[in-house]
């Protein structure tokens, strides 16, 4: 429930902060620079005079766009390669799972660090770097549970009696996947935020002025002693929103999941 | 449970496949024998800990990755006192100094004279005479193409044992100030060269108070005390330097006491540092870094005079030099040169005026015909782009205080923060940079020319000029300067040539910056100069 | 079992011809001439000229054609020659084995810390399902697993080196300078495995032998201990290659802020620098191990649990 509340109040935060007659998050003010909070700036202003609590909705609007930017490539990569490769069988599959294998063997971050050192930095390419990466671990869960759904007796004689395969697909297996599909999205979802946070902090993300939490801790490095309210107002957003997405997953998981609701004994 | 024991133990032992799988097996001795030869590093100083009594001091620097032998670039021997160069760049003055040498006189256009000082060692034993000397300058030119396109030599008579000669084959006024150049540090060429590559520590062949042993590059350096050392010998047994990048944890392993000094720390790392019990801060008084941003003239945006003056006007650069150099670590940059080098009070940059910045865009054709905020001619907005680097925090800062002013007077603005290498891709129209002012000794008319990418006789090509500026009103102007070798004159020249680069808007300086170090209030006689050419000399020590 | 090992050392070479030529492609897909970069870092002052880059690149072997450049690197890379680095110009292969060892002890320390704390936290957790020590465990794998590492890492460093003095902010070589960077580190892993235990010892607490076993009159004790978490860490195993990822890429930013000497501080500086042997050499080496490791596991996972060797095998691979 708490992780229903902060995601659905991060969503709700996101979607309407361009109406919510918030401060305008890049516009600089240095005179009032470093402020504490106050009336006007109710967590205060950054090192140029920004309005911190804008700056904080409105990033969550960027982060939250670009981990489900993440998620939609990855997720599409992932169902098109593990679906074929668990319905088509074969050498096809021999192959998907062996560019799978290979791919499993760079560590995402490693590997989302080296693309976007290549490509050099910018939160799209960032993106594409994350997008490009995520997607080989689902793969493999989505084609076992494909390979799962095929064998089931009406799918056989679905096919047997000459169904297509992108009907068999669509009205067999997509319902199967469904459920896992959605855990796994939203407890990727938090992964997917603190990575990105992680390659904006060693300075490969956004740009500025773009408002996005990652970049924001970035930009608070430096008054790490003296102002730290400024590191850890996008700390503990960043540290909220994955807390609620994993714990959204969780319940999902718990509900969709028969396994865990066996009880021992 | 014995059971989950070996599964357990076999999960750790997984781990240790890590440590296994090494590259290749030369690899893996080489490691170890490394390793070997730190420890053994640290034993040696150790011992001489013990038998003089001396404390090592610790030392935190940005860079640590520059080869030691001074030919091939490398700065990280002069600025860790292991090796000296002839002339010292004073820290008070800004002028060229005698160190190796005693003296330098000009006795023709083409030849200056060099006295050398007496009773100086190389680490190996071997005596510095005026034929050491002129062997490793010939040696540094022979391997270091930019000291051999500074000096410009012609030929180096050794005239006795403390005296040389060098004639150049252009006229070099300022000769001394050119030898300060850290590739041109005295190195015991035979030596050297005899070592090979790869052994430049083992042949002894520099001359500073402090000695190297041990150096892994981006990782640390060490160096241990070397008591022959003609100034006297120096109060500590030696100096370990380890690199650490981060800002924020060179500051904070400073006020942890894992290292005495920090080299570089920002403006509110001062101020944490100054805040702790056992820690203060050392500014050099002048400030010789500048940071600027670079017009590039290539792209065109700015390469029409009138948006190129309306950006300099739209831009408060005096405000983001309080930013990003408040009172204590640096100063408004109104023109390129800190006033320490050349003031010069007839000339005043553009500065800060939003509405002269409109009426100039007006004038430049540029109005917002759709409504949306953007200037726009000809269907296509006004658009630049400001690079920078993120090393040095001060360039993110500027770009994206100065991205908001520029949208005021409605220019629209990217910020591209990059790796610093691009800077000639020409995807940029101002670009941020931070480097020294004081090349060539701190010659006024050398660093403007340099920036203009003009060499010391007004010949092109000489150096940067990132943004392509067309710098042939200069040529006239810098072109008498060989031939004036007294300060005042050649203060004079650099006026009249910063007044055609500040009329022209061709850079956009910003401030200049001091150095400041974070010192353990243990250490004693240290002294912060303004340049990041000499860390640490003789003098420096600790206390218990 | 002997035929899934052929099949599995029978794919190892293609997948590592996969690998080389998936280093090699990345960093020959990024902008920028290397030629050139070499050049600014030896001489940041100068522009180089365009004949120098020209004859820089004849020295890197720049100039041969794609195939030619690549067939040169993997045959120098069989013999254990990475190149050489662009800025300090070491051998590359000499670079990583001498990094190795600070981000192994690093990252094995990490892990052993996790699996400490993570092993009897997982259990207790499943055999008191729905008691306050579960759900405090399990509130705190999920923090656990929410916080972002850097800033956890600033946090020690404030509070146990600058306010209480009582360990070392950074550096390398003793073991008090290793707990501050390791407990960043195995934070993240602890609540995974947190998790992970818990889940897995749920699910065999469940199983029908465990049943039997309580039913033979085993005590509760005897049974947990004993035949449920041996089951429970097997997914521990199976995930090994996994988690070495997470830890190698969390690494990659504890290293940085702590200055330990490993493979994480060369990756950062060297993607920043554009380092481009250095990141294709590192590439390739990590995947190497990532793979061995992976290989490893999956063995000793037949060999410890006879149910997988009849064609189970994917349950563990997640």
């Amino acid at each position: 429930m708490l992780g229903l509340f902060l995601v659905v109040s991060l969503l709700l935060g996101g979607l309407l902060a361009p109406w919510l007659l918030l401060d305008d998050p890049t516009e600089i003010n240095l005179p009032e620079r470093l402020l504490s909070p106050s009336m006007t700036h109710p967590l205060g202003t950054d090192h140029l005079g920004r309005d911190t609590f804008s700056r904080v909705i409105h990033g969550g609007r960027m982060t939250l766009l670009a981990a489900i930017t993440t998620l939609a490539l990855s997720m599409t990569i992932a169902l098109t390669v593990g679906i074929v490769s668990g319905y088509h069988g074969g050498w096809l599959d021999t192959a998907l799972m062996g560019i799978v294998d290979l791919l499993l063997a760079f560590p995402s971050l490693i590997l989302a660090l080296a693309v976007a050192g290549a490509l050099g930095p910018g939160l799209l390419n960032v993106l594409l770097a994350a997008g490009a990466v995520w997607w080989v671990g689902h793969a493999r869960i989505i084609r076992a549970v494909t390979l799962g759904a095929r064998q089931m007796e009406y799918v056989m004689s679905a096919r047997v009696t000459g169904a297509g395969n992108l009907r068999i697909i669509l009205r067999h297996i997509a319902p199967n996947i469904i459920g896992p599909i959605v855990v796994i999205a939203s407890l990727d979802v938090g992964w997917i935020i603190l990575g990105i946070a992680g390659l904006n902090f060693l300075g490969l993300g956004a740009q500025p002025p773009t408002p996005e939490w990652g970049a924001m801790l970035n930009d608070a490095r430096p008054h790490l002693q003296t102002a730290p309210r400024l590191l850890l107002i996008p700390g503990a957003a960043i540290f909220l929103a994955v807390l609620g997405f994993n714990l959204l997953g969780d319940g999902l998981r718990d509900l969709l999941d028969p396994r865990t609701m066996q009880t021992p004994g | 449970m014995s059971h989950s024991l070996r599964i357990l133990s076999s999960v750790l032992a997984l781990l240790f496949l890590l440590v296994a799988c090494t590259p290749a097996a030369p690899g893996t001795t080489s490691a170890g024998a490394s390793a070997e030869s730190a420890n053994q590093g640290s034993q040696s100083a150790a011992v001489a800990d013990a038998a003089t009594e001396r404390p090592t001091l610790t030392a935190g620097v940005i860079w640590l990755d520059s080869p030691l032998d001074p030919v091939e670039g490398g700065y990280v021997s002069t600025q860790s006192a292991l090796s000296e160069t002839l002339f010292r760049l004073s820290g008070t003055t800004l002028s060229p100094e005698p160190w190796l040498a005693t003296e330098a006189t000009h006795v023709a256009p083409f030849i200056w004279r060099i006295g050398i000082r007496e009773g100086v060692k190389f680490h190996n034993g071997n005596v510095m005479d005026a034929q050491a000397v002129k062997a490793s300058l010939e040696r540094a030119i022979r391997l270091s193409p930019a000291a051999a396109d500074t000096l410009s030599v012609d030929t180096i008579t050794v005239e006795d044992e403390q005296t040389i000669t060098i004639k150049t084959t252009v006229e070099q006024p300022t000769l001394p100030g050119l030898l300060i150049l850290p590739a041109l540090a005295i190195t015991d060429a035979a030596a050297a060269d005899a070592a090979g590559e790869g052994n430049f520590i083992a042949a002894g062949a520099l001359t500073g108070p402090y000695i190297p042993i041990e150096y892994t590059p981006k990782e640390r350096l060490d160096s241990v005390s070397n008591d022959d050392y003609w100034g006297g010998t120096p109060p500590l047994a030696g100096i370990k330097h380890i690199a650490i990048p981060d800002t924020n944890s060179r500051e904070l392993a400073l006020q942890a006491g894992d290292i005495d000094v920090a080299i570089n720390v920002s403006p509110n790392g001062a101020q944490a540092i100054n805040a702790h019990q056992g820690t203060h801060t050392e500014t050099s008084g002048i400030g010789t870094s500048l940071v600027l941003w670079w017009v590039n003239f290539e792209r065109g945006t700015l390469a029409d005079p009138l948006v190129r003056r309306a950006v300099a006007h739209a831009i408060d650069r005096e405000s983001i030099a309080g930013l990003v150099a408040p009172p204590g670590s640096g100063s408004f940059a109104e023109l390129l040169l800190p006033d320490a080098l050349v003031a010069c009070p007839g000339v005043n940059a553009l500065g800060y005026d939003p509405d002269a910045a409109r009426n100039l865009l007006a004038q430049a054709g540029y109005a917002d015909s759709d409504g949306d905020g953007i200037l726009d001619k000809d269907g296509q907005p006004l658009e630049i782009i400001i690079g920078g680097y993120p090393e040095r925090f001060q360039l993110p800062i500027m770009a994206e205080a100065a991205q908001a002013m520029l949208t005021d007077v409605g220019i629209k603005t990217e910020v591209l923060i990059t790796e610093w290498s691009v800077v000639k891709e020409p995807a940029w129209d101002l670009f941020g940079w931070y480097n020294t002012v004081v090349q060539g000794g701190g010659d006024p008319v050398f660093n403007i020319s340099k920036f203009a990418g003009l060499k010391g006789d007004a010949s092109g090509s000489g150096t940067n000029n990132y943004g392509h500026y067309d710098a042939s009103r200069l040529v006239d102007i810098v072109a008498p300067s060989t031939s004036v070798s007294d300060l005042e004159g050649r203060k004079d020249i650099a006026c009249e040539a910063l007044a055609v680069v500040t009329e022209d808007a061709a850079f956009l300086p910003v401030a200049h910056v001091n150095m400041v170090y974070g010192v353990s209030d243990r250490v004693t006689g240290f002294q912060a100069h303004p340049t990041s050419h000499y860390f640490f000399d003789h003098r420096v020590g600790l206390s218990e | 079992m002997g035929a899934y090992l052929i099949r599995r050392l029978a794919t190892l070479p293609l997948l590592l011809l996969g690998i080389s030529a998936a280093s090699f492609a990345l960093l020959n897909l990024a902008p920028g001439d290397p030629a050139e970069i070499v050049l600014r870092q030896r001489n940041p002052a100068q522009l180089p000229s365009s004949a120098e880059v020209a004859a820089m690149r004849i020295e890197l072997g720049l100039d041969a054609p794609l195939p030619v450049q690549y067939t040169r690197w993997v045959s120098r890379a069989l013999a254990g020659d990475l190149g050489q680095s662009y800025v300090t110009e070491q051998p590359v292969a000499a670079q990583l084995a001498r990094r190795t060892v600070p981000t192994a002890l690093l990252t094995a320390a990490a892990l052993a810390l996790a699996l400490l704390v993570a092993v009897p936290i997982g259990i207790l957790s499943a055999r008191r399902r729905g008691s306050s020590l579960d759900a405090v465990a399990r509130l705190a794998a999920l923090v656990g697993a929410a916080a972002p590492s850097y800033a956890l890492a600033y946090g020690l460093i404030i509070l146990f080196a600058v306010k209480l003095s009582w360990l070392p902010a950074l550096g390398y070589g003793s073991a008090a300078q290793m707990i501050l960077p390791a407990a960043a580190l195995s934070l993240a892993p602890m609540a995974q495995l947190m998790r992970l235990i818990r889940a897995s010892m749920l699910e065999t607490l469940g199983q029908d032998y465990i049943r039997t076993a309580r039913a033979k009159g085993l005590s509760e004790q005897t049974v947990a201990t004993g035949h449920a978490l041996r089951n429970a860490l097997l997914p521990v195993i199976g995930a090994m290659g996994v988690h070495l990822g997470y830890l190698l890429s969390g690494a990659v930013i504890v290293e940085t802020i702590f200055t330990w000497p490993g493979l994480g501080q060369l990756i950062v500086g060297a993607a920043l620098t554009r380092d481009y042997p250095v990141v294709q050499g590192f590439v390739t080496y990590i995947a190497v191990v990532v793979l061995l490791v992976n290989l490893v596991a999956d063995v000793a996972l037949r060999v410890a649990d006879p149910r997988l060797r009849f064609g189970r095998g994917e349950r563990f691979r997640f």
